[in-house]
């Protein structure tokens, strides 16, 4: 049932991944499903000199029982963030988070470390990006899996371990009883991020996080990691916020998308919609840099030009005008609200498809604007290829 | 394990032959004559019983001849008599060795018991008042020597509460363990304070070290109580260091406790060295110093035995 990736495979998962978003059932997405977590006006600013760096600035979505919201965005985007400031776990002391997190109906926001321990774990877990450092080095492995197990649910160390055994069987660890026994460092990368999502599932929480769980393995592993998230996920119809930078990861696993860039939400759709009609052009821009088999060999990869803004000192107007194809004054001036068309929500002047950014995007190639003219480049090939 | 033993015993020969000829070498150039403490400054005017004892004690000879003699005798379990007092130099160990031997040990203990707990609470609270407070403490305990804590100890719990014996020393061997016990506890609290200082500064900065780690915030995010996630989960990865320095201090006390010694008058082997060094008695000094850089050897194997066992990753497969 996994499909073995060549190490070539792995644009070819990403353009599999995106041309089959058609044919996804996205049945799971009920929007009726009950609200599981509501976040609202979130906000996480550090305080290190002068100006608060806010890494998170005014986040807010649902995500609904046994659904799937995918957190898309550069790095430095906030969005690693954003996750453990809705978990709470951010431990930098000069960090404050405002703003409400509803979880099944009870503020997450201003409980204490004490209160919020009952959640952690239990009700909500969280995957890490890299396996190699998310499992403590001097802890057997049985430890590591067992120990919250019979924090929470006033296990014997026995009954503790037979879930352990079950754990490793579902990430399908073999020998999963000789494992306990072990240490992370006997472990390939791979098999310790199925130990830490084992971890994760162990008390059945209602909520996973995933926090770029496969940027740190092997591009062959990537896949049935992601494989392994999702089948657990609709087997527990459990909810679960996936964080990657990669729309590729996304395309085929989430109900619903949000696009973080400086730390807001630039567009959120859900899935299908995000993909058929891109509004945001830091959606687009991230879209057109996923390489595609189905183009030439030895095509230049395209990277979005420019980097991330510094957080402690955001422009005014748009953060993301500086890197814009289509930016025109305006952008320099307003900040875009996010304004939401049916489900489909994007914080933009310009969006991407209205006749404004058209012209926008000539005007800015004529004059010379370096990443108007590769988008005007390349919006003249896709055309090319398909009519 | 046989060839990390083998290797182990192939460096404890080398640090010997080492340290013995070093130490050989220094009270050779040291100026002063051993046959002065001998036979006391009046006798020396006389150049025919001088002389008589130089040949008889070798002194004469080159120096390398010197050496390769006592070696000799070394190697078949001899290490002479002392020039002074004319003891056997190994019953003069074996008499002191396990006093300052167990002043050592309890005071690590001691310091141990407290440097952890305290620098864990730091790190734990690292720039409340938790921490400043007890930061503010270590950094006392630290510039205070060990001689006026040694007195500070005696004052009070000696001569204000007649508590405990001022001096002297109670060997376990005769009069028991609670007897030995009592005369032991204040020096080597004495000694722990510093000892104190420097631990729980090295436990609280690499705990600080090993709360920033991913795993740290992963057991957090687990739902793990704080205390369970220090102790379970931060305080081994940060006890690396520790060790090392347990260990080599443990090896330094071992030759550096004559103060307290002396102030708590305490047969300890310290104080014979210092003796021993002011009268030229080279056979005495050769003698404690092979058994004190032979306890620092094994002391710092076991060390470097403990490693593996608190980090799986140091051992072999």
């Amino acid at each position: 049932m996994y499909i073995s990736y060549t190490i070539s495979g792995r644009s070819e998962m990403v353009t599999r991944g995106i041309s089959g978003f058609e044919g996804v059932s996205l049945s799971s997405h009920d929007s009726g499903s009950a609200t599981l977590l509501s976040v609202r006006n979130l906000r996480t600013y550090f305080h290190v000199g002068g100006h608060p760096v806010k890494a998170v600035d005014g986040v807010s979505f649902d995500v609904g029982v046994g659904t799937t919201l995918g957190i898309v965005g550069e790095s430095g985007s906030g969005k690693t963030v954003l996750s453990r400031s809705i978990m709470g776990i951010n431990t930098a002391g000069n960090a404050t988070t405002t703003g409400s997190v509803q979880y099944n109906g009870s503020e997450l926001i201003g409980k204490t470390r004490r209160e919020l321990r009952h959640f952690w774990g239990e009700e909500m877990a969280m995957v890490f990006q890299d396996p190699m450092t998310s499992l403590n080095p001097v802890v057997r492995i049985g430890r590591q899996l067992t120990e919250h197990l019979r924090a929470h649910k006033n296990m014997s160390k026995a009954e503790a371990e037979e879930v352990a055994i079950q754990l490793l069987t579902w990430v399908r660890i073999p020998e999963p009883k000789q494992r306990l026994a072990n240490y992370p460092h006997q472990m390939s990368g791979g098999m310790r991020q199925r130990v830490c999502i084992a971890i994760a599932l162990a008390c059945s929480p209602q909520l996973l996080f995933a926090d770029e769980p496969t940027t740190a393995l092997d591009v062959t592993v990537q896949h049935q990691i992601l494989n392994l998230l999702s089948q657990q996920q609709v087997e527990r119809k459990m909810a679960m916020v996936l964080v990657t930078h990669d729309l590729g990861v996304v395309a085929t696993r989430t109900d619903e998308i949000a696009v973080i860039y400086a730390g807001k939400i630039v567009e959120k759709a859900p899935t299908a919609s995000l993909f058929s009609e891109m509004r945001h052009p830091y959606t687009q821009s991230l879209f057109w840099s996923i390489p595609k088999t189905s183009e030439p060999k030895h095509t230049r990869l395209s990277a979005i030009i420019g980097r991330p803004p510094n957080l402690a000192a955001l422009p005014v107007g748009c953060s993301f005008a500086d890197r814009c194809p289509y930016v025109q004054p305006i952008c320099r001036e307003v900040e875009p609200d996010l304004q939401s068309d049916g489900g489909h929500a994007f914080a933009c002047h310009l969006p991407v498809g209205s006749a404004a950014a058209d012209v926008a995007l000539s005007e800015n190639a004529a004059a010379g604007l370096a990443q108007s003219q590769s988008a005007a480049a390349r919006r003249e090939s896709n055309a090319g290829v398909s009519s | 394990m046989g060839k990390v033993i083998a290797s182990r015993l192939a460096r404890l020969v080398a640090t010997l032959l080492a340290v013995t000829f070093l130490t050989f070498s220094m009270t050779a150039l040291l100026p002063g004559d051993p046959v002065n403490a001998i036979l006391g400054v009046e006798a020396v005017r006389d150049p025919e019983v001088v002389a008589k004892i130089r040949a008889d004690l070798g002194l004469d000879d080159p120096f390398f001849l010197r050496y390769a003699n006592w070696l000799k005798d070394a190697a078949t379990g001899d290490l002479g008599q002392s020039y002074i007092t004319d003891q056997d130099v190994l019953t003069t160990i074996t008499q002191r060795l396990p006093v300052t031997a167990q002043l050592a040990f309890m005071a690590i203990v001691m310091a141990l018991i407290l440097a952890i707990p305290i620098g864990v609470l730091g790190a734990y609270k690292q720039g409340k008042w938790q921490d400043s407070s007890t930061s503010a403490g270590v950094q006392i305990a630290l510039s205070i020597p060990n001689f006026i804590v040694g007195i500070f100890l005696i004052w009070l719990f000696s001569v204000r509460l007649g508590w405990l014996p001022a001096s002297n020393w109670n060997r376990i061997t005769t009069e028991g363990l609670i007897q030995n016990l009592k005369t032991a506890i204040l020096p080597a609290s004495a000694l722990a304070m510093t000892q104190m200082a420097i631990f729980s500064r090295l436990v609280r900065s690499d705990m600080i070290a090993t709360l920033q780690e991913d795993y740290i915030l992963a057991a957090r995010s687990k739902g793990l109580s704080d205390r369970f996630i220090l102790l379970r989960h931060a305080l081994r990865p940060s006890s690396l260091s520790l060790m090392t320095i347990v260990g080599i201090n443990f090896g330094a006390l071992l030759g550096g406790t004559v103060i307290i010694e002396y102030l708590f008058a305490i047969p300890g082997v310290g104080f014979r060295l210092i003796n021993a060094i002011f009268q030229r008695d080279i056979i005495v000094i050769q003698g404690i110093t092979v058994f004190i850089a032979t306890a620092y050897v094994v002391i710092n194997t076991i060390v470097d035995l403990l490693y593996a066992v608190v980090d799986p990753r140091i051992r072999k497969g």
